[in-house]
């Protein structure tokens, strides 16, 4: 290595950095102190500082208070905003990726708990006629039916979560994806998964009430004689 | 009482008009055993439908105890046969996963009754109809005339105003179907208001009156003066 004053020094390599990121590459990481020796340095004079914040903390309010101190002159930005657009497209992307399937699921899981409860509700009919008879309500017999949706989809959602967090997440965190430009693993965040629920259980209700209700509201006598 | 004016009915059968029920008036009082003959197609069954409530689709007016109840909505019907009237079906109309005890409680506990109540009152009812040893077997595993006596005990377990039953004997051999008539007689000497459909004129001959059915009128109505309730003596009932 070149020094200042024409000087050679030996360094020892402790360890190649080899990351996905070229910028991370290109570097060499070398103890603060011994580098301040090495260059004859003994103030702080960086033109680059990278801030580790603890976890919670949100980047954009320690940006905020770093720009205020700073002025206005200074570059201030979070890790996402220095990693350029490449990096926000690919997230984009991903995330793009991972609504519409998502979406399909939720579209798939509906299609099917509509069928299911349709086919159950027609199967019946003609004892979904005996309750009406005997006075049962046209409401406590969709409840009933809507109870069954939901016990599907709550099901559904137990066993979905237990093989995310059981299986699959930590098999992914083990076992990345190796991508070209960094490894992938399952960005799962307890913010996400209650957005999905909330609307699977949203489109369960709609997908559950819908068949039943087509069924109740028929005349009494023709579903028991199963007319129509 | 009940009471049904100018009750009509029209079905589209082949692209004509077809009267199933033509113009009928009729009225039945308080604790009167009536029962409605007829051939197959007469309309006893539709005019049933109609005085139950069950089919909304008529024209004419049916009260009850001078309340107006062929006008209500869908929903009030629901609540009115829940509380006011008993349909007995042909076919039992059992669920099939409820054991006969919960069959007849089911109506019980729509009423709002507590499950314990409901349960008690729902065995009192298949006491009466001398189901008492079978009260936990599921429908399947009951005789046509045992599941017929369920089919009776969860209609008479509210104590209705009116008992409607629709040929209740028709799958039932000569024993089986004097063992429900020996229980409609016992429910109407305790005053039970009774509109019983069959073609059985033997049966017919143990009510009060009866109403004789065709083309969808009534074409004769004949009180019977000594109603032949020993009938049945012969299969000796216990």
């Amino acid at each position: 290595m070149c020094v200042p004053k024409t000087q050679f020094v030996d360094l020892t390599v402790k360890g190649i950095v080899k990351s996905k990121v070229g910028e991370v590459n290109r570097r060499i990481y070398i103890d603060r102190n011994y580098f301040m020796q090495l260059y004859g340095r003994s103030s702080n004079n960086p033109n680059e500082i990278a801030i580790r914040i603890k976890s919670g903390v949100q980047p954009q309010t320690i940006k905020r208070l770093l720009q205020s101190v700073a002025g206005e002159g200074a570059l201030v930005q979070t890790a996402r905003e220095s990693q350029g657009s490449f990096l926000k497209d690919i997230e984009t992307t991903f995330s793009l990726l991972g609504g519409i399937i998502g979406g399909i699921a939720i579209m798939v899981s509906s299609i099917t708990i509509f069928i299911v409860i349709f086919i159950n509700a027609l199967t019946r009919k003609k004892y979904i006629g005996i309750l009406k008879a005997i006075g049962i309500k046209n409401s406590v017999i969709a409840t009933s039916y809507l109870a069954q949706a939901l016990f599907y989809s709550i099901a559904g959602i137990i066993i979905g979560l237990s093989l995310l967090y059981g299986l699959i997440k930590p098999y992914f965190d083990a076992n990345p994806i190796n991508f070209p430009f960094s490894d992938g693993i399952l960005a799962v965040t307890a913010q996400g998964i209650v957005l999905r629920v909330t609307i699977l259980i949203v489109a369960t209700v709609a997908a559950g009430i819908l068949p039943i209700l087509l069924i109740v509201s028929k005349n009494t006598l023709n579903l028991i004689l199963g007319r129509e | 009482m009940i009471e049904a004016r100018n009750i009509t009915k029209i079905v589209k059968s082949g692209g004509a008009d077809l009267k199933i029920l033509n113009d009928i008036n009729l009225t039945v009082e308080n604790g009167e055993f009536t029962a409605i003959i007829g051939r197959s197609g007469a309309g006893k069954s539709t005019l049933l439908y109609v005085l139950s409530l069950l089919d909304a689709m008529f024209q004419g007016e049916v009260f009850v105890d001078a309340k107006k109840i062929s006008q209500l909505p869908d929903n009030k019907r629901v609540e009115y046969r829940l509380q006011n009237l008993g349909f007995i079906f042909q076919e039992y109309a059992l669920l099939p996963e409820l054991t006969a005890v919960e069959n007849v409680a089911l109506p019980f506990l729509m009423r709002g009754l507590g499950q314990k109540p409901a349960f008690r009152s729902a065995q009192e009812a298949l006491i009466q109809v001398g189901l008492e040893k079978k009260t936990n077997n599921l429908p399947a595993t009951l005789s046509g005339g045992e599941q017929q006596r369920v089919a009776i005990a969860r209609a008479i377990a509210g104590k209705p105003k009116i008992l409607f039953a629709d040929e209740p004997t028709a799958n039932l051999d000569s024993v089986r179907a004097c063992e429900i008539m020996e229980i409609f007689l016992r429910l109407n000497r305790g005053g039970q208001t009774i509109i019983l459909i069959t073609h059985e004129d033997d049966l017919a001959q143990m009510t009060h009156r009866i109403i004789e059915m065709s083309d969808g009128r009534i074409v004769s109505d004949k009180q019977i003066e000594n109603p032949r309730v020993n009938l049945c003596a012969k299969y000796k009932i216990s």
